[in-house]
């Protein structure tokens, strides 16, 4: 059954129990056969950088970077939000795989109409 | 000030974009993005209806907001040239 679904992530390590799973669950719609984006906002725009997330492994879950490294390799994409990355300083040339910068514009038109979301 | 685009070499054609772009006006927004850049183009272009915007764009999520901000909106994007942060947007006619 084709679809979209998006899963909006806030945060890094200030909450890496709402990271993981909020990966968690994009990886279960991504495995579900859903276009599936992963929307990073607010502190969440951390989890964009290369390296960062090597050392969350939350207990009883994969480690976070797997997780995203097999989002990515499913053909999930990550959307990092332009103006919550410009504000931390982070670095266009160091994002993970399957992520782009993008400004709120290009999540309204993926979203479009009555496309599920869930929020972490 | 009308700026005039370079002519498109074919591989950069695309459908039926022109080869020649006359922009009517520029708008510079530097580091501007997201919504506040979007609600400034909305204002601009609802001014200039059919007639064509140079936008310089330096925000690292433009290249993908403008162009889904276009679709969206019915405006013609008739060309983007990313080395100079540059879109070239034609306003939709005025809706009655």
């Amino acid at each position: 059954m084709p679809g979209k679904f998006v899963v909006s992530i806030s945060v890094a390590k200030n909450d890496t129990d709402k990271a993981t799973v909020g990966f968690v669950i994009a990886n279960a719609a991504v495995a579900s056969d859903r276009e599936t984006v992963v929307f990073l906002s607010i502190e969440g725009t951390r989890l964009s950088q290369r390296g960062y997330a090597d050392d969350v492994h939350e207990e009883g879950f994969a480690p976070l970077q797997e997780l995203m490294t097999n989002f990515a390799a499913a053909g999930g994409t990550i959307y990092v939000c332009s103006p919550c990355f410009k504000k931390r300083g982070l670095d266009e040339e160091n994002l993970v795989s399957g992520a782009k910068i993008v400004g709120g514009a290009k999540l309204v038109e993926f979203m479009g109409e009555g496309i599920p979301s869930i929020s972490y | 000030m009308r700026v005039r685009a370079r002519r498109l070499l074919p591989r950069e054609r695309c459908g039926a974009a022109m080869d020649v772009v006359a922009a009517s006006e520029s708008y510079d927004a530097g580091e501007m993005g997201c919504g506040e850049l979007v609600m400034v183009l909305r204002t601009k272009l609802r001014a200039m209806p059919g007639q064509v915007l140079r936008v310089v764009a330096r925000d690292p999520g433009a290249s993908e907001d403008i162009p889904a901000w276009c679709r969206m909106t019915g405006h013609e994007l008739a060309r983007h040239e990313p080395e100079t942060y540059s879109f070239w947007i034609r306003a939709r006619a005025n809706r009655s």
